[in-house]
């Protein structure tokens, strides 16, 4: 307390603040509630800060490459400026960073604390393993980090990291020798019970420890993925829609938002096209969820002009888990439903024929995510939908429109349909029962 | 490197191991953050002469920049 007291006064937090790289803090001086904010052990609180609300809280796991670069980027420039206001962080993690008002920010507030001289960087080995390695396992090898990080929480182990990256990378240049191979090798040869010999403790300039954050800060800041492309990258362009059936579906979606819905999730949003439309009918929040990362990508960068834009990597089918001590330290998807209304268009088919999810089942799920939302039904006659009876046998005898709206009409109201002129694509705009 | 300074509070250190820790079968471990200090100093001393060998390269193209913007 006293520690985080004294920065706070000193302004620190403040300045971070202002650049942008620490979510906005305000210090409750008089709090009445908190009276009943006791901590894990029944400690009192000494102070109450209030941040805004993030609309989705997301993990690492769930960011495509630019977010966690962004991440890595965001989490080094707080550092090495709160450096020069003589703080220092304890510890380097991406869990500690949150996309707000489409930045990503520190959120953890109380991990400042003042700088001592000569110390060095404690979060180094944190940095490597949680930003560094995912990111590289992308740049040099082409190989997404998202099940690598949604696998362990505390990252992988460098030395067996490494392994994964290629050979010539870590060994022909000074980062790579640096920072992954030097780094990994020492981690290993200091596992073997080498015990007794951290009497001394080594001691750095404050040169060289900003030294050490630059130089990582501009590496990083050159990394790109060498990730090979999706198949759906060129779904937004060329695909089996009318013009007229998109226009139908932007006025549907953006007649629906206007109507109230604040937090929007997009299902399968792809590149955030439909996002897009909810945010300009008034929507605060749109979160686009997808598993082709390519698609996320286009969405991430859609953010730069549209802050209320929020790319997550999820699989409907397999969304993300409650993970850490007894599963609740980071909750899964069922564990931050907070969105006003639900966008699932052009979905139903991959779920129900791609991944074999019961209609009922899939229409259930869809309701239980927020009291509204619209919903496109792909019946059987759609070009896509037969692209993919071709490859399979045709088991789903209930997957029909009408099927379909009697299970969602189990558990919400239908308020408004529209038939897509062509390809009989059914919107349907719906209210969980109370 | 001199080897003099303030040893760190070590009961902020512990905290610190304690939370890294990552629990592994095949090795005795004591703490895997202890290797990430002893290289530390190496690669920040490499990193400080990466940032002036950049720094310097920097000045000569402004150098550069700066005579072109002259003839014009």
């Amino acid at each position: 307390m006293p520690a985080f007291q004294a920065l706070w006064e000193k302004g620190v937090h403040r300045a971070l603040i202002e650049q942008g790289l620490m979510i906005e803090t305000r210090w409750l001086a008089e709090s009445a509630s908190a009276g009943q904010l006791l901590g894990a052990r029944g400690e009192v609180p000494g102070c109450v800060l209030e941040h805004p609300r993030v609309a989705f809280f997301s993990y690492p796991y769930e960011w495509t490459f630019a977010q966690l670069k962004a991440a890595a980027l965001a989490h080094l420039d707080l550092q090495i400026a709160a450096l020069e206001l003589d703080a220092a962080l304890s510890d380097a993690t991406p869990y500690n960073m949150q996309s707000v008002g489409g930045r990503m920010q520190l959120i953890d507030v109380l991990s400042l604390r003042p700088y001592q001289d000569g110390e060095m960087w404690v979060g180094y080995n944190q940095f490597c393993r949680l930003f560094l390695l995912p990111l590289l396992l992308e740049a040099w090898s082409g190989v997404p980090f998202q099940p690598l990080l949604r696998g362990s929480l505390d990252g992988m182990r460098l030395a067996d990291a490494v392994r994964m990256l290629p050979a010539r990378k870590r060994w022909l240049t000074i980062n790579g020798l640096m920072h992954v191979t030097l780094h990994a090798s020492q981690e290993l040869s200091h596992s073997r019970a080498r015990t007794g010999k951290v009497a001394a403790r080594p001691t750095m300039p404050k040169s060289r420890y900003r030294a050490l954050l630059t130089e990582l800060r501009v590496w990083i800041n050159a990394l790109t993925s060498r990730r090979p492309k999706t198949f759906w990258d060129d779904y937004a362009v060329d695909n089996s829609y009318a013009r007229d059936d998109r226009l139908q579906k932007e006025e549907f979606v953006a007649d629906f938002v206007s109507r109230g819905a604040s937090t929007v999730w997009d299902l399968g949003g792809n590149s955030g096209d439909y996002s897009l439309v909810a945010l300009r009918a008034g929507a605060r929040h749109a979160v686009v969820f997808d598993s082709d990362l390519d698609a996320l990508e286009i969405a991430f960068q859609r953010q730069h002009d549209h802050p209320g834009l929020q790319p997550v990597v999820m699989d409907c089918g397999d969304p993300s888990p409650a993970l850490g001590w007894q599963q609740r330290e980071r909750g899964g998807l069922a564990e931050r439903m907070h969105a006003d209304a639900v966008l699932a268009l052009a979905l139903t088919h991959h779920l129900a024929i791609g991944r074999n999810i019961p209609p009922r089942s899939l229409a259930h799920w869809l309701v239980s995510l927020a009291p509204r939302g619209v919903v496109e039904f792909v019946p059987k006659a759609d070009p896509m939908v037969q692209r993919m009876l071709a490859v399979r046998e045709d088991v789903f005898h209930d997957y029909t429109e009408q099927a379909f709206l009697a299970y969602l009409e189990e558990v919400a109201q239908v308020q408004q349909t529209r038939r897509l002129k062509t390809g009989g694509r059914l919107l349907i705009a719906y209210q969980r029962h109370t | 490197m001199s080897r003099k300074g303030r040893p760190f509070h070590s009961g902020q250190l512990l905290a610190v191991l304690l939370a890294m820790t990552l629990a592994s079968p095949a090795y005795a471990y004591i703490d895997p953050v202890t290797g990430s200090f002893l290289i530390q100093g190496l690669v920040a001393g490499v990193m400080a002469v990466m940032g002036g060998v950049r720094s310097i390269r920097q000045r000569i193209i402004g150098l550069f920049r700066r005579r072109r913007d002259d003839q014009v």
